[in-house]
């Protein structure tokens, strides 16, 4: 181990999708390390690989995905967990799941069964990592996790199905159930997108909050560019199975080297600059998966692109101090970079 | 719940004198009338025209259609079912030996094919695409496409005639004889029956467990670190299960009439041969009766349906 901060490493992750006898790279080569305490965004438009590469992490790929090379190490308790060897659906990554990291997902409404109350839910996750010894400890435990999360009335909130919850309460309630056993991570598959804004706010203090009270480290995926400027530490930018840029949040925000991260960066309104301000969209679309370009997947839609874009995708450079950049042209070359 | 209940249970009077209404009116339309029916052809060349008349009205068939009808409502209503034209037994005596045969068969085919659809639905979809998915999936295409009274005959031929192994048809009576001496009798119309009806759970169950399987819930599920076999039956198939039962629910008119194919290929003594051959001598009372008591059932499965519901999903609120 490098670092004693890190908890979760991942080095040249590569994923397939096997699809009717077509096989889809989904991720082609991800490497990143996840610190204690960092909340690292991953960002990407629809498609790129972030809920794989969040899947990867939780072992729960779909049936017909494969994990083809590269590593996942898990810094858990002392040990080094290699969750790409373990099984799926095998005892050992089931006991990590829910008590070494936790997941929270898109929509909160369709994520908790409709047919069992809040409570009972949140119970299955504390009795079956023996948080809880007995049923009724496991009560006790659920109604102080929703008073935690900020619900009022607990008492009375445990005994009732999510359809008589909010959205933004069903989400408080997933969150409620991720942190019950305080995993080291916490991988939320952008849970504040069904959410109305005001209700993110919320959200995101909340998870704030539990990562400085339990040093969780927080892998957010996410496509909106605000909440990155506010809550990451680190940012990943993916596109088409490949991180093409990450590093400091501050400095891929304010200074990104590569087009496309500029390109998503260009292409969002900013708040308070009035009517007049020109957005740029992205031309073109993400290239289809079956069908991509042979040199760097970005080269078809970029304005920089030359000859040499169209042969080869280019490698990770470290461009500065915690920077990288996969371009042969990197917009901070001429700052002398 | 119990002023729900209530209310549906009072809205029933009203739809059943309606359907009442209906089926008498049915029974009106067809041509002839029972007399045609009670007497033999060659007798009835050499009956009078007044004969004929005098027949008529002592069973009171030359009352205009509506005062047939209130009077059969009224004697429904002082508890008195009526006799049958044809052999002058009174309507409940014979449902009484009728009705129990037929629900014998009818609620082992029900079970049969509620416990086994249900199973190998499940079975097929969490095993969706494998091989033990195909074989069920033939199976139960079989189940649909094969006429019941075609398996019967084969089953017949092969069990009873080859084989030896099970009577050819008939029911002992139940007096006397222990359940297990009766057992080889039901067997094979039960059976026959239950496997036509095995294939339309089995799809529906198998359609349903697949929708279950891919709701966002089996993955939070998943994420908590619950064991698979938990996550399918208590998450997936907890709600997979309402669908399913709404369609049992609503197989239970079949308890009355819904063997009648089966009944007649296996020379079972139920309520369907009794039903068919009331109305073919448009023998009012008896069809009435029977029509009556199949009606009933509709309707209250339709509340046990949504009672049931209700309990299954907590989401279905009972107003």
């Amino acid at each position: 181990m490098e670092n004693k901060d890190v908890v979760v490493s991942v080095k040249d992750l590569h994923v397939n999708f096997y699809n009717n006898n077509r096989c889809n790279r989904v991720l082609r080569g991800v490497s990143f390390d996840l610190k204690k305490r960092d909340i690292m965004c991953i960002v990407g438009e629809s498609g790129c690989g972030k809920s794989v590469t969040a899947n990867s992490i939780m072992g729960l790929l779909p049936e017909l995905s494969r994990i083809e090379s590269g590593s996942i190490d898990f810094y858990y308790q002392g040990r080094d967990i290699r969750i790409d060897r373990l099984k799926r659906k095998g005892k050992e990554m089931r006991e990590l799941r829910g008590s070494g990291m936790a997941m929270i997902f898109q929509d909160p409404m369709t994520a908790l069964n409709p047919v069992f109350t809040v409570g009972y839910q949140i119970n299955e996750a504390l009795m079956y990592h023996n948080q809880a010894k007995t049923k009724k400890e496991a009560d006790q435990m659920a109604v102080q996790l929703l008073k935690d999360m900020g619900i009022p009335l607990p008492q009375q909130r445990v005994k009732e199905y999510p359809h008589q919850f909010s959205g933004g309460m069903c989400q408080r309630a997933m969150i409620a159930m991720a942190m019950s056993c305080r995993p080291k991570v916490l991988v939320a598959d952008e849970p504040t997108t069904a959410l109305d804004v005001t209700i993110q706010a919320q959200i995101f203090e909340l998870m704030l909050e539990l990562k400085n009270n339990n040093d969780t480290a927080i892998l957010l995926i996410t496509h909106d560019m605000g909440v990155v400027a506010e809550l990451a530490d680190r940012v990943a930018v993916m596109y088409m199975g490949n991180i093409v840029e990450s590093g400091e949040a501050r400095a891929i925000l304010t200074r990104p080297a590569h087009p496309y991260t500029k390109a998503l960066l260009d292409s969002i309104p900013v708040l308070g600059r009035g009517k007049g301000q020109k957005l740029e969209p992205i031309k073109g679309s993400t290239p289809d998966p079956y069908n991509r370009p042979k040199g760097c997947q970005f080269a078809p839609r970029c304005p920089y692109a030359t000859k040499e874009c169209e042969t080869a995708m280019p490698g990770e450079q470290t461009i500065e101090e915690g920077h990288m950049c996969r371009c042969f042209h990197n917009l901070l070359k001429g700052e002398g970079i | 719940m119990a002023t729900y209940t209530l209310r549906k249970v009072l809205s029933l009077i009203p739809m059943m004198l309606f359907i009442s209404f209906l089926i008498y009116l049915g029974i009106e339309l067809m041509p002839g009338d029972a007399v045609d029916f009670l007497i033999p052809p060659d007798a009835l060349a050499t009956m009078s025209a007044e004969q004929l008349n005098a027949m008529r009205e002592s069973l009171g068939l030359n009352d205009p259609f509506l005062v047939r009808y209130l009077k059969w409502l009224g004697g429904l209503l002082q508890g008195e079912f009526g006799y049958s034209i044809q052999s002058g037994v009174p309507v409940a005596t014979l449902m009484k030996n009728h009705l129990p045969a037929t629900i014998e068969l009818t609620v082992t085919a029900l079970v049969f094919s509620s416990v086994f659809g249900v199973l190998f639905g499940v079975l097929s979809a969490l095993k969706k695409g494998s091989l033990i998915d195909q074989v069920f999936s033939l199976i139960g295409m079989a189940g649909v496409a094969i006429p019941q009274f075609l398996l019967g005959l084969i089953c017949i031929n092969a069990f009873a005639l080859h084989l030896n192994i099970l009577p050819a048809g008939g029911r002992m009576a139940s007096a006397g004889q222990s359940f297990v001496e009766r057992l080889p009798y039901l067997l094979m119309p039960a059976l026959v029956l239950g496997f036509s009806l095995t294939a339309g759970v089995m799809r529906y169950a198998r359609s349903s467990m697949l929708d279950s399987m891919g709701r966002d819930y089996m993955k939070t599920a998943r994420a908590k670190g619950i064991p698979e076999w938990r996550v399918n039956l208590l998450h997936g198939l907890r709600t997979a299960l309402t669908p399913v039962v709404v369609l049992i629910g609503f197989r239970l008119p079949m308890l009355i009439g819904g063997a009648v194919v089966i009944e007649e290929v296996f020379q079972w003594p139920g309520i369907g041969s009794l039903f068919v051959n009331a109305v073919r001598s448009q023998n009012t009372p008896l069809v009435m009766m029977i029509g009556f008591f199949s009606v009933l059932l509709v309707l209250i499965s339709s509340i046990i349906v949504d009672i049931v519901t209700a309990f299954l999903d907590p989401r279905i609120k009972l107003s």
